[in-house]
Order: C-alpha cells, then sequence, then structure tokens
C-alpha cells in the first residue's frame, strides 16, 4: 500500500505514460528510479502505443554538403504552429560517434527509428532513435556471393505490430544461365534476377537469408527501392513493376500510373506518408502535378489531387518559381489533408493542397543560399515520429549479415 | 477491515483514516473496485475501514461517483473540468493516491491526467519536491544526463 505516489509503481506509471516526450526526457534527470522506468521497453513502447497516430509529428531531412563540413539533418515540425521561421532545426549526426561524418546520411524514416548510412566504412549502417539517441551500429558488408549488382537495406518498424524492428538487406544480380525455375516460368523468360535476402531481428539480434530468382523484365529495378507499409517498391517505368512482401516474403508486381506511359523526368517525387505510397507525376509543366496513391492491395493508383501551383509563387514574397522543389507530401490530422513542404527562394513553406494555402516554416538568411541549394539536392525528405520507441540493450553491438550459404537457396512463387 | 456496526439500512458504511464514517450505496461502493469483494460478503451493520483514504478524498470521490453525467462526452469533459478546477496541487496528489488505492472506475485516468498537466511543463527540481523523490544521482551523473537532452531543459515554468 502506498502512501506517496514515489512508492507506487503504478500511479507513476500512470502519470509518466501521460507525459510529452520532451517532459519525460527532462524527467530522466530525477532520480535513478524515474530514469530506469522511462528507459524500460516496457515503458517506452506502452508511452509509444498511448500517444500513436498514424501521421507524422516531424519531417527530417538531410543536409549532404559537398565540401568539407559534416552532414547534418534538419528535424522540422509537420505544424507552423508556435514555430519561429529564423529556426532552421538543424541536428547532427555526433550521437553516433561516427568518426568521419562528411557523407552520413539518412536512408528511411520508419515510426520513429531512422535507418542512417554512415561513412566511416562503404557498408556502415546504423539504426537508431534520434530522440533516445539509442542506435545499432552494423556493418553490412556483403559476403561471399559474387557479381551481384547491388545492395539496399531497409527498415521496418511498426510498433502497433511488434515492439521489435527488421532490417531487410537484399541484393540481386541479373543472371543470364539457366535457372532452377527454368522449366515453370517457361522457355522464353532466359534472364533472370536472383535475388539474395536477409533479414535481422531485434527480436532474436540474428540475420536469416534466403534467396529466390524471379525473371527479369525490361528496365526492372533500376531505380531505388522504398519502404512502405511492409513492403519495398521499386517504382520504373515498366508496365509491371515488383514489390516484396516483408512479412509473407514473397515478390509480387504491381502497376504505374497511367499504365506506365510516363518518362522518368515527369516523376518529381515518390515517398510515402500514413501507410500510403505516393507518386507525383508532372503534366505540361512543373507547377501542374498529379498526386496519385497507391491502393492498399497495391492493385491500381488513385488519383488523389490535381495540383496546380501556378497562383503561388510570387517574388515579392520570396517564392521563385525558378528554385523550387518538393521535399516530401505528407498527411495530417484531418482526414484526406495532404501537405506539401517545398523549398523555394531562401524558404521552407508547407503547402495545404486542399485548402490550397501555405505557410512559412523556415526563412533562411540570403547568406546561407549556397545551405538552401543543397538542401535541395540532398533528395527527399521522410516523415518522421517523435516517440521512445527503441528495442535492444546494448547501443555498440557490432552485427554483421552472415555468409551466404548457397545451398540453403530456395525458390519462392513470385 | 471489516467491523460490526448497528444495521439500518441497505448502505455501504465506509471509515476514513481520520475516523469519519460515510453511508453510500452498494452502486457507488462497487465502482471502488479494491472494496468490491468486501461489499459481497459484507450485511449492512459490516464497516469497511479505508487506510490512506480521508475524509476530504472520499468526500470528492463521492461527489465524482454521484454526479458524473451518464452520457455526452461533452458533458463528462465540463463535469471533470469543474471537478478538478479548485484542487491544489497537493490536494491533486493526495487525491491520485486515495483513487490509485481505491481503484475508483474513470477517476484513476482523470486524475493521472491532471497531475501529468501539472508538472509537464515543470522543473526537474519542482517534481523531486512535489513527489518527494530524493536525488540519487552523483553531481556528475546528473550533469551527464541534463547533457545528454539538454533541448528538454527550454521552456521550462518558474516553480
Amino acid at each position: 500500500m502506498a502512501s506517496t505516489v514515489e512508492e507506487s509503481t503504478d500511479l507513476l506509471n500512470e502519470i509518466l505514460v501521460r507525459l510529452p516526450l520532451k517532459s519525460l526526457l527532462r524527467f530522466k534527470c530525477v532520480s535513478k528510479r524515474w530514469l530506469s522506468h522511462i528507459s524500460t521497453s516496457y515503458f517506452t513502447r506502452s508511452h509509444t502505443l498511448h500517444h500513436y497516430t498514424p501521421f507524422p509529428s516531424h519531417i527530417v531531412h538531410n543536409y549532404i554538403p559537398n565540401d568539407t563540413y559534416n552532414s547534418s539533418f534538419l528535424t522540422m515540425p509537420c505544424s507552423t504552429e508556435n514555430t519561429d521561421p529564423s529556426n532552421p532545426f538543424t541536428a547532427d549526426f555526433n550521437f553516433l560517434n561516427v568518426p568521419l561524418q562528411q557523407h552520413t546520411y539518412i536512408e528511411q524514416s520508419c515510426n520513429g527509428i531512422l535507418l542512417i548510412q554512415g561513412s566511416d566504412e562503404p557498408n556502415s549502417y546504423y539504426v537508431c532513435n534520434p530522440v533516445t539517441k539509442q542506435f545499432l551500429a552494423l556493418d553490412l558488408s556483403p559476403p561471399t556471393y559474387p557479381n551481384h549488382t547491388g545492395q539496399e537495406v531497409f527498415l521496418s518498424f511498426d510498433p502497433l505490430r511488434s515492439p521489435h524492428y527488421k532490417l531487410i538487406a537484399i541484393r540481386y544480380k541479373r543472371d543470364s544461365l539457366s535457372s532452377p525455375l527454368h522449366g515453370i516460368l517457361g522457355p522464353n523468360n532466359n534472364t533472370y534476377f536472383t535475388f539474395e535476402i536477409s533479414i535481422y531481428s531485434s527480436k532474436t539480434a540474428c540475420w536469416s537469408g534466403f534467396g529466390v530468382s524471379i525473371p527479369a523484365e525490361e528496365n526492372t529495378l533500376h531505380e531505388y527501392g522504398i519502404y512502405c507499409n511492409g513492403a519495398v517498391y521499386w517504382c520504373n517505368k515498366s508496365e509491371k513493376c515488383l514489390y516484396f512482401d516483408v512479412e509473407k516474403l514473397c515478390f509480387k508486381s504491381f502497376p504505374m500510373p497511367q499504365r506506365g506511359q510516363i518518362e522518368d523526368e515527369q516523376v518529381s517525387y515518390i515517398g510515402h506518408s500514413g501507410g500510403h505510397l505516393h507518386i507525383i507525376i508532372e503534366q505540361s509543366n512543373i507547377l501542374l502535378f498529379d498526386i496519385f496513391e497507391l491502393q492498399e492491395d497495391s492493385s491500381s493508383w488513385l488519383l488523389k489531387f490535381h495540383v496546380d501551383l501556378q497562383g503561388l509563387f510570387d517574388n515579392s514574397l520570396g517564392l521563385f518559381e525558378e528554385s523550387f522543389d518538393i521535399l516530401c507530401l505528407f498527411c495530417q490530422e484531418k482526414e484526406e489533408d495532404l501537405v506539401l513542404v517545398l523549398v523555394t527562394g531562401y524558404q521552407i513553406i508547407l503547402y495545404n493542397i486542399l485548402d490550397r494555402t501555405y505557410k512559412r516554416l523556415i526563412d533562411f538568411n540570403p547568406s546561407l543560399s549556397r545551405f538552401v541549394r543543397a538542401l535541395a539536392d540532398s533528395g527527399c525528405a521522410f516523415e518522421f515520429s517523435k516517440n521512445l520507441s527503441w528495442d535492444g540493450d546494448s547501443s555498440y553491438r557490432l552485427a554483421s549479415t552472415e555468409s551466404f550459404d548457397p545451398s540453403r537457396l530456395h525458390y519462392l512463387d513470385s | 477491515m471489516a467491523e460490526k456496526a448497528s444495521p439500518s439500512s441497505n448502505s455501504i458504511s465506509l471509515k476514513t483514516v481520520d475516523g469519519k464514517i460515510f453511508k453510500v450505496s452498494p452502486a457507488i461502493a462497487n465502482q471502488m473496485l479494491t472494496i468490491q469483494p468486501l461489499i459481497k460478503d459484507s450485511d449492512s451493520s459490516t464497516i469497511i475501514s479505508l487506510p490512506d483514504v480521508a475524509a476530504f478524498h472520499l468526500t470528492k470521490i463521492i461527489e465524482y461517483l454521484e454526479g458524473k453525467p451518464a452520457a455526452a462526452p461533452s458533458a463528462v469533459d465540463a463535469f471533470e473540468a469543474q471537478f478538478v478546477k479548485d484542487l491544489s496541487p497537493e490536494e491533486l496528489k493526495g487525491l491520485l493516491i486515495a483513487v490509485g488505492y481505491l481503484k475508483v472506475n474513470g477517476l484513476v485516468d482523470l486524475m493521472a491526467n491532471t497531475v501529468a498537466k501539472l508538472i509537464e511543463n515543470k522543473s526537474v527540481e519542482y517534481v523531486r519536491k512535489f513527489f518527494g523523490v530524493v536525488n540519487d544521482f552523483t553531481p556528475a551523473e546528473e550533469a551527464k544526463c541534463r547533457q545528454e537532452h539538454a533541448w528538454a531543459f527550454d521552456g521550462v515554468d518558474e516553480d
């Protein structure tokens, strides 16, 4: 029986689970007991679930300079409420203890956890929660698997399904030799992609691998994959594109919008928000574009919006059409609300597609023009949800994919 | 916990730590989960003693259970806002302990929310004093902890 709140773990938990992140990080300093309570995986999970929304709280964006400056990133709030436009919201990668930070960058953001590619070794990756500064360093040097043409690494984390995260390393090579599936797939297919897939689970802290061969079609996999809601999608201009279902461990195909009748340069953005894959396709000029969303069963695309930004640009307001880039597209709390994060001139603005209004998020000093340019050139930004989620006890453990054993190759139905 | 009292009505008698006896209906008493098993076995002559619950707290708890509107969420919100409005931080804390001990339906949520709102923007020192927590960090450990999340110490209210 407790006569103070401090004596009752239950009551303390009832209060702490309701506090916002910032208060909790501060209250880690109250006492050792508070620090350990706030750090337990039981608490971080219940806190994450208590405050869960499918909508992002922030946008993270790489800043990769070309010179000797260290890489950094921006963490921008998704709403301009109580923000100061002169605050550039910069953050750095110091907490990872990466020796060289020139080309360290965020590869992916998944429900509060980031996958970061380091520059200290050619295949060094970090999985981290930048809020709690917990991380896992990984060396993903491809093991003895000859002639692979590429390696891509993806992070899968969904706090609603599991407290654990997965890493998916996918390597592939084009193979024109006869495949063991040759007979099944028919004699006309003599080119194959052979995939080697290794999956790391934070639950078991070990890797498991398998291989799969599927017939290669023209243009398949000439773009980078993108992880969204349990699957990795490779969008390209071929009629049938490929995606990999991480749960069912199988490859399937999905179409592109407009039946693949699009040119590369028309695609101005591919990204995901709120568990949906989005693609932005320019029509006639860069200020007129269509936003498509992939349907839940990945069978077709829905034209969500036709956007016309021609009226938005006004040089006197610092909105310059000639230096305009789409950084991100994200879903906002209000249903059906989609917001574009745009960099134009010296500003980053949030443009609400539904009510056609914009708000200034960051107003850079014109002396930072080089910085703003580099921001626009650093690829797309990612949605991010600040939370306490972390799975794993040691931050310095080094993992590596196990050697790939060809005898363990088995074939899945594509 | 239970002692005999003179049989009178169908009501349950609850005795607070400061010696006051309250008579409540079984419907009200049943919403205090901790004493539920005692109610089943008791008759009208039973007095249930509540250590950790002062008369002030029990008055508030009964006021809540009797007054809470049954329907519209907006009416509940308004009632709950009014219920906690005039409570001092010390009273909030005491009431939280009482409802935590009695496991009062709905009231644990309300009190925990209210206390969380109260301390949300407060300093570490305020929180230690409020909950009577002894700081067991060495100065070096505390400095390291503060430095790790320096941004979380911006914009804190005056104590």
